[in-house]
C-alpha cells in the first residue's frame, strides 16, 4: 500500500488526529448555532460537490435542496435544539452543479465551558442505495395498505349500506363512508325523486344551490355517468361562474361530484368538498364509483320495497287504503270516541253493477267506472282520509263524531251521489248500492274493530235480504 | 394542554409548527408567566395529542386545527385570548381568528406564509416540485419520525437535563401523520383569508428565513388590515429556539 501524497508514512498515519478527521470514512462539519458552516473535512468537501471555500461560511441550507432546507429548517433543527443531537436524518445535498446527493446525518450539539450550546457537529453518510431500497419497500407497503384500506371501505360499505331500512339512513351511511375513504371534510349525498328533482338526502355542503344549478357538476356527472371534478383555482368556463363564485366565498378548492345510478337508473350523486386542491386518480375514481354503484343497489332495491308496501297500503285501483289501513284508522277513531265519549260510526257500502259494466264495456271501462265510485265516496264522506276500500266491490267509510242522524243523512248524500249514472267507455252506466252502518255511541265498553265492520257487514247483508238499499245496525254491549 | 402563569391575566395561548410540539416553546413562555395566563398545547396529530383523535377528513386542511383552537378557548372560558402561532399555525390563528375574534382578540404571527408555493407574482419560495421533494424527505426519515430518536436520547449522561424532560415519545409522532399534516401544512393557500382579519396582529419576520421568507412575511402584514410588522435578528425559521428572548421582548413589546 503506497502513502497518499502529502500523508504520513504508514505506522503514524493513525496517530494523526488530523488525518483520521480529514480522511474519516464519512463527512464531517460543523456549524455554529444558527447554521453557518465552520469548519468541514476532506471527506466531507468530496462528497458535497463543492470546494472547501465554497463551503466555509455559507450556510447549510444553501448546500441542500429545497425539499432538505424544509425538512432541516422544520424538523432537523428543532429536534437538534430541544434533545441535543439526532440521529439517522436522512437529507439531500445539492451539488454546484445542481445534483442531487442523499445523505444520512447524525447531529450534535457541543457546549462550550460554560455547558452552553455552542455549535453543532454533524456526520455525514451517503445514503444512495439504501434509500432507494427503503422507498420501494415503503412504496410497496403504501401500495398494499392502500389497497386493503379500500377493499376494506367498500366492505364496511356494504354492510352498512345494506343495513339501512331507508333512503334517510343509506344517504348517510353514504356520505359517513365517502368522507373517510377521500379524508373529504364535507361529503353530501342528493338523491332524486321519482320527478327527477335532485334535494339534500344526507350530509352538509357548503355550496348547496350553485351545485344543482343548469350545466352545474351534479348534471354534468349525472348525465355524462362520470366523476366531475372542479378545481377552483384552474377551472375554465366550462363551469358556471356563480359555482365558482360559491365556492370562493365557502373556502371550497375542488369539488368532486360521483353519479349515483345503475343502468337506465339515475338515482342522483354523491358531493364532495375539499379545503385544499384535490386530485381525484383513477384509484379515486373507481373507488367512488364502487361506493355510489353500492349504494344505487341498495336503493333500487329500498325503491321497489316502497312500491310493495304501497301496493300493499294502497289499492291500485282507485288509490284508496286497503283493509289493513282502514282498520287502523277505526282503531284510531274508536280510541277517540271511547276516551271522549263521542259517537262514530262505520259505514260499509256495497256496490252490485261492475260485472255488467266489464261485460259490455270492457275491463278497463269497469275500473274506471269503480275509481269513479270511489271518487265520490271520497267527496261525501265526513273526511276524505278515512275512505277505504275493503274488497273487490266493498268500500268502508269511518265516520268519527257521528252519531244515527249523521250516519242518515250521510246514507242519503252517499246514495243520491252513487245513483248518478257513470261514465263507462263511450256511454254510461248505472250501478246498485246497498249500505249498512254500524255504530259507537262512544259510551261503554271498547268495541273492537272487527267487530264494527262484522256489524256494518250484517247489516247490508239484512238489507239486501229486506231488498232495501240501507240498513243500521247498532251492536250491542 | 398545559395551563400556567396568572391565572388572572390574559390568556396568552402558543401554538407550534410543522414538524415538533409544544416544546418549542419552553424558552419563551417563561417571559409570560407572570403576567399571563399561559396555554401550550399540541396540535392534534403532533406530540401527546391523542392520535385516535387524528380524523383526516378532519385536518385535511387547517380549517379543522382553528375549530380545535376556538374549542380550546371556550373550554377555558377564554375571551379576547392572544394567539402566538408559529409558521403554519399562524395561519391556523388567521382562521381561528376570523371565526371567532371574541376568542381570539389577538394575534402574533411568527414567521408566517400564507402560501409556500410560488404564484405568478407571488414568492412563497417554494415550487410544487420542492414540496413533493420534502415528502421524499419525509418517507426517508420514515423511522425518525416515530420511536427511532427518542430512545437514543436516554441517558445521555453529558446531558442529564434532557432526559428527565423526555417523556418517551419526544418530538415523535406517526409518520403517515407527520407526511398528511406536511401535505395540508405546504399545500395550504391560505392568502384570501388575511383580508378577513379584523383583530390586531403582529407579524414576527425572521432574517434569512428560507422557509418562510420576507416576500412571504410581508405579503401577510400588507394584507392583515393595520397589522404590524417587526423583523427579527434571529436567523433561520424558529426563532423560538434560536433566539428566544428576542422573540418574547418583541411579542410582550407589542401586547404593552
Amino acid at each position: 500500500m503506497s502513502d497518499a501524497p502529502g500523508r504520513s508514512t504508514n505506522n503514524d498515519i493513525e496517530a494523526s488526529l488530523e488525518d483520521l478527521y480529514e480522511h474519516a470514512p464519512c463527512g464531517f462539519f460543523s456549524t455554529t448555532l444558527d447554521g453557518m458552516i465552520v469548519r468541514v473535512n476532506e471527506t466531507f468537501v468530496s462528497m458535497s460537490g463543492r470546494s472547501r471555500e465554497q463551503l466555509l461560511g455559507a450556510q447549510v441550507l444553501s448546500i441542500l435542496t429545497p425539499g432538505g432546507q424544509l425538512f432541516y429548517e422544520s424538523r432537523y433543527i428543532p429536534v437538534l435544539h430541544l434533545q441535543g443531537e439526532a440521529q439517522e436524518v436522512a437529507l439531500t445535498l445539492q451539488t454546484a452543479s445542481g445534483a442531487e446527493r442523499p445523505v444520512l446525518v447524525n447531529g450534535v450539539v457541543v457546549d462550550d465551558a460554560q455547558g452552553r450550546p455552542t455549535a453543532i457537529r454533524t456526520a455525514v453518510f451517503p445514503y444512495i442505495g439504501r434509500k432507494e431500497y427503503e422507498r420501494e419497500l415503503l412504496e410497496a407497503r403504501r401500495a398494499a395498505e392502500a389497497s386493503e384500506s379500500r377493499l376494506q371501505v367498500l366492505h364496511g360499505a356494504s354492510e352498512r349500506f345494506s343495513a339501512a331500512d331507508s333512503e334517510e339512513q343509506l344517504a348517510s351511511e353514504l356520505a359517513e363512508c365517502a368522507r373517510g375513504a377521500f379524508t373529504a371534510p364535507d361529503a353530501s349525498v342528493y338523491f332524486a325523486d321519482e320527478s327527477g328533482t335532485l334535494a339534500l338526502a344526507a350530509g352538509s355542503s357548503p355550496l348547496a344551490a350553485a351545485l344543482l344549478e343548469a350545466e352545474g357538476p351534479i348534471e354534468r356527472s349525472i348525465s355524462g355517468e362520470r366523476v366531475v371534478s372542479v378545481n377552483e383555482a384552474d377551472a375554465d368556463a366550462e363551469h358556471p361562474a356563480s359555482l365558482l363564485e360559491s365556492m370562493r366565498s365557502a373556502r371550497v378548492e375542488t369539488v368532486v361530484v360521483v353519479p349515483i345510478a345503475e343502468p337506465q337508473k339515475r338515482f342522483g350523486a354523491l358531493v364532495l368538498c375539499f379545503r385544499r386542491a384535490r386530485r381525484f386518480d383513477s384509484h379515486d375514481e373507481d373507488l367512488g364509483m364502487t361506493l355510489a354503484r353500492q349504494a344505487a343497489e341498495v336503493l333500487a332495491r329500498l325503491r321497489a320495497e316502497g312500491v310493495l308496501e304501497r301496493l300493499a297500503l294502497y289499492d291500485d285501483v282507485t288509490g284508496l287504503p286497503t283493509r289493513r289501513v282502514v282498520v287502523a284508522r277505526a282503531n284510531e277513531a274508536i280510541d277517540e270516541a271511547h276516551s271522549d265519549s263521542t259517537p262514530m260510526a262505520i259505514v260499509t257500502v256495497v256496490i252490485d253493477g261492475f260485472k255488467e259494466i266489464s261485460n259490455t264495456f270492457g275491463r278497463v271501462a269497469a275500473e274506471d267506472a269503480l275509481s269513479e265510485v270511489g271518487t265520490r265516496i271520497s267527496e261525501a264522506a265526513p273526511d276524505s282520509e278515512m275512505v277505504g276500500r275493503t274488497n273487490t266491490n266493498e268500500f268502508v267509510v269511518v265516520c268519527p263524531g257521528t252519531d244515527a242522524a249523521g250516519v242518515e243523512s250521510f246514507a242519503d248524500e252517499l246514495l243520491a251521489a252513487l245513483d248518478q249514472p257513470l261514465s263507462a267507455g263511450d256511454g254510461s252506466a248505472r250501478v246498485t248500492s246497498t249500505i249498512g252502518a254500524a255504530l259507537y255511541p262512544g259510551a261503554g265498553a271498547r268495541p273492537s274493530a272487527q267487530a264494527l265492520f262484522e256489524s256494518a257487514g250484517e247489516a247490508v247483508y239484512r238489507a239486501r235480504a229486506l231488498g232495501t238499499t240501507r240498513a243500521a245496525f247498532t251492536p250491542v254491549d | 394542554m398545559n395551563v400556567s402563569g396568572n391565572p388572572n391575566g390574559r390568556t396568552v395561548l402558543f401554538s407550534h409548527g410543522f414538524g415538533c410540539n409544544q416544546d418549542v416553546w419552553r424558552h419563551v413562555t417563561p417571559a409570560f408567566l407572570e403576567e399571563y395566563r399561559v396555554v401550550l398545547f399540541d396540535l392534534t396529530g403532533a406530540g401527546a395529542s391523542d392520535l385516535a383523535a387524528y380524523d383526516r377528513a378532519k385536518y385535511d386542511s387547517l380549517d379543522g386545527y382553528a375549530d380545535d383552537v376556538i374549542e380550546i378557548l371556550k373550554e377555558l372560558d377564554a375571551k379576547d385570548a392572544i394567539f402566538v402561532g408559529h409558521s403554519v399555525s399562524s395561519m391556523i390563528g388567521v382562521l381561528a381568528a376570523n371565526r371567532d375574534p371574541s376568542r381570539v382578540g389577538t394575534l402574533v404571527l411568527v414567521g408566517p406564509s400564507a402560501r409556500y408555493i410560488n404564484d405568478g407574482d407571488y414568492v412563497g419560495g417554494f415550487e410544487e416540485a420542492d414540496i413533493m421533494a420534502l415528502l421524499d424527505d419525509l418517507d426517508a426519515n420514515y423511522l425518525g419520525w416515530s420511536s427511532a430518536m427518542a430512545p437514543a436520547i436516554m441517558g445521555n449522561p453529558d446531558r442529564p437535563e434532557l432526559g428527565e424532560e423526555l417523556t418517551g415519545n419526544f418530538c415523535s409522532t406517526d409518520p403517515e401523520i407527520a407526511r398528511h399534516f406536511a401535505r395540508v401544512t405546504f399545500l395550504s393557500d391560505n392568502r384570501r383569508d388575511l383580508g378577513e382579519v379584523s383583530v390586531p396582529t403582529l407579524v414576527l419576520q425572521c432574517s434569512e428565513d428560507l422557509i418562510a421568507p420576507a416576500t412571504a412575511g410581508c405579503y401577510v402584514h400588507e394584507h392583515i388590515p393595520d397589522s404590524t410588522f417587526v423583523n427579527l435578528s434571529a436567523t433561520g425559521h424558529i426563532p423560538n429556539l434560536s433566539n428566544p428572548a428576542e422573540l418574547s421582548e418583541a411579542i410582550l413589546g407589542f401586547l404593552r
